[in-house]
């Protein structure tokens, strides 16, 4: 207890730190969806664009001294989108990274890989038409309730590989079934509907699984398959140059005046939730986990112009990983990195971030929010944007920054600060829990929770709230530059949102969390 | 591949210089001279030596000219090689 006092002090002030440069760094994000679809590249290749990533203490009962993490990838699913819906793609690489010693570099990689196969040898399911066995145009055959149910006809299965050190020539190791012991787990198929899928969520949740990873004295749970997006915002309108009222987005009650314009999507989710000594560097190692997603591709593909009979047969994949995506704090490459390096930002590694440090210390969102609302003038001018560093590069110390930090971008979280009940969570996390008063400092910036609105977090934070907050103490920390002189909204800075709630999208109570996608047809 | 467009290029060379001489005598070339032989088919197989290793293959993917008329390459047989821990070449 006196342990949890110790560190909980310096985190209430943190909070405040914290939330406001969570703020800051949604603020940049403000503007769209977490990053679905946000570089050029990348909207060539939706099979690999990572829309969201999550990491936080889990909060499911009974659950406690876990951390889940969630990665979601093909953005902007229509339930509809048959007869191929959204396999993952077996030619690429999906990657949970985490730092456990704060240096900006992987020591834990996991390694999604996916195999995708036809039944009946390759060759598909066939029925019986006037004498001849002729291959049928569908995924499914009939009805689907079970694992490997004998109605599909394509079998969606992928491992999972544990990589300690440097992801591509560290140590290799399978994550492995607790039951049986494979090393092979199945994708459930995506919602086609509820005609073929009647009980979707009890299908999925066969598809769970608790699983043995090596290292890891506590056992893991293990998901993959199609949720509906969690993510909330106001899209269309944002990227409109936010073609809303300021008496609307600066009045706290009408923070749910219009409907989520992602509430139709699905995403696919990798899922996994592990014990936080698994993650952290040995016992006595850091608290402070950093943890990103990436996905890569073969450097070299050729097209073939003659395909055999098969599933995914028409390209030629050979070479090297090329990294072609990659998230960690929401919105950063959505709204904060230039266009011309988006692409750039997409085949980084944290440990090179220094070449976009610009874009962070002299942030061009608050200016493009003048230039939107109309409004000159408005922008916080402390320069270089130190509670902005301090939120997307290295932490708040006392909260989420670690004891030997090398600045660069990725999602910190303080595996020690206790998970918080989903009804008693702030939507605006830690910089909502400052405002309130309370007592919930598991939240965004210190990890990213589903409920956690990081878009309103981080309007408030990128037009200064972290700086009014700091005040002319620098009560925070961000630096005695980042005052409330500098902020010309003052207060206001605080109630700005997209007119849209992040707290109202439906979750699960427990892992993984995100909820049953919605069906193709009703 | 190299030879190969040079005496493509050199036979295509050929053809309209022909071309020209008889169209400037108000001739039909095709009615006084034989077209020269089309060049040598080219092949669109990926030769063996691509795919020794990531180097050779990525080396032979970037070498690939964008093309409006070539055919495009038979792959059928092809197993490019791959490789967990190299890294990826880098592309200028």
């Amino acid at each position: 207890m006196h342990s949890r006092h110790f560190r909980l002090a310096p985190v209430a002030s943190a909070a405040a730190n914290v939330a406001a440069a969570a703020a800051l760094l949604a603020c940049s994000g403000l503007a769209q969806a977490s990053s679905h679809r946000e570089a050029p590249f990348i909207t060539t290749s939706p099979k690999v664009d990572a829309s969201d990533f999550y990491m936080f203490s889990s909060y499911e009962a009974g659950r406690a001294g876990y951390v889940s993490l969630i990665a979601n990838y093909q953005p902007l699913q229509d339930a509809y989108g048959g007869p191929n819906y959204f396999a993952m793609d077996p030619n690429a690489l999906y990657e949970i990274h985490i730092d456990n010693n704060g240096d900006a570099k992987e020591d834990l990689s996991f390694q999604f890989r996916f195999s995708n196969t036809l039944a009946n040898a390759g060759n598909g399911i066939s029925l019986p038409i006037g004498g001849k066995n002729v291959a049928i145009p569908l995924v499914q055959a009939g009805a689907v309730a079970n694992v490997k149910d004998g109605s599909l006809n394509l079998a969606e299965s992928y491992s999972v590989t544990l990589v300690r050190g440097d992801r591509r020539t560290g140590t290799t190791s399978m994550v492995t079934n607790t039951a049986g012991g494979s090393a092979s787990f199945d994708k459930p198929v995506d919602h086609i509907g509820v005609k073929t899928i009647p009980d979707y969520a009890g299908y999925a949740a066969k598809h769970v699984y608790n699983v043995n990873v090596p290292g890891c004295a506590m056992p893991a749970r293990l998901f993959v398959g199609q949720r509906q997006d969690p993510f909330a915002v106001n899209l269309g309108t944002i990227f409109d140059l936010v073609n809303a009222p300021v008496s609307v987005i600066t009045n706290p009650a009408l923070i749910n005046a219009v409907p989520n314009t992602l509430g139709d999507k699905n995403v696919t989710t990798l899922a996994l939730e592990l014990h936080k000594s698994c993650l952290k560097n040995g016992d006595q190692g850091d608290d402070v986990i950093g943890g990103w997603t990436t996905a890569s591709l073969r450097q070299s593909r050729l097209l073939n112009p003659s395909p055999p009979s098969g599933h995914q047969v028409a390209e030629k994949p050979g070479g090297a990983w090329v990294q072609v995506s990659r998230l960690g704090m929401p919105l950063v490459n959505e709204v904060v990195v230039g266009l011309k390096d988006k692409d750039k930002f997409n085949a980084s590694q944290p440990k090179g971030d220094g070449q976009f440090i610009d874009y962070v210390t002299h942030p061009t969102l608050p200016a493009l929010l003048e230039i939107a609302l109309g409004l000159p003038g408005i922008a916080p001018t402390n320069f270089p944007r130190n509670d902005l560093v301090t939120t997307f590069l290295t932490g708040i110390a006392g909260v989420n920054k670690p004891a030997n930090v090398v600045g660069a971008e990725m999602l910190r979280l303080n595996t020690a600060i206790p998970a918080v009940p989903f009804a008693m969570q702030n939507r605006l996390g830690i910089v909502g829990n400052i405002l309130a008063g309370g007592s919930d400092n598991a939240g965004y910036p210190n990890g990213r929770r589903p409920k956690d609105d990081v878009v309103d977090i981080s309007l408030v934070a990128v037009m200064g709230g972290l700086c009014v907050a700091n005040g002319n103490a620098n009560a925070l920390g961000f630096g005695l530059d980042c005052n409330p002189s500098k902020v010309p909204l003052g207060a206001t800075a605080f109630a700005l949102h997209d007119a849209v709630d992040q707290a109202v999208v439906p979750l699960l109570a427990g892992f993984p969390y995100l909820n049953t996608p919605i069906p193709g047809s009703k | 591949m190299t030879m190969h467009k040079t005496l493509h290029a050199a036979a295509t060379a050929a053809a309209a210089a022909a071309t020209l001489l008889l169209a400037a005598c108000g001739e039909s070339p095709s009615a006084e001279l034989p077209m020269p032989a089309p060049p040598p088919a080219a092949s669109n197989e990926v030769p063996s030596s691509a795919t020794a290793s990531t180097l050779s293959w990525g080396q032979y993917a970037a070498s690939l000219a964008k093309t409006e008329t070539g055919l495009p390459l038979e792959v059928n047989k092809l197993v490019p090689p791959t490789s967990e821990t190299e890294l990826p070449l880098p592309v200028i």
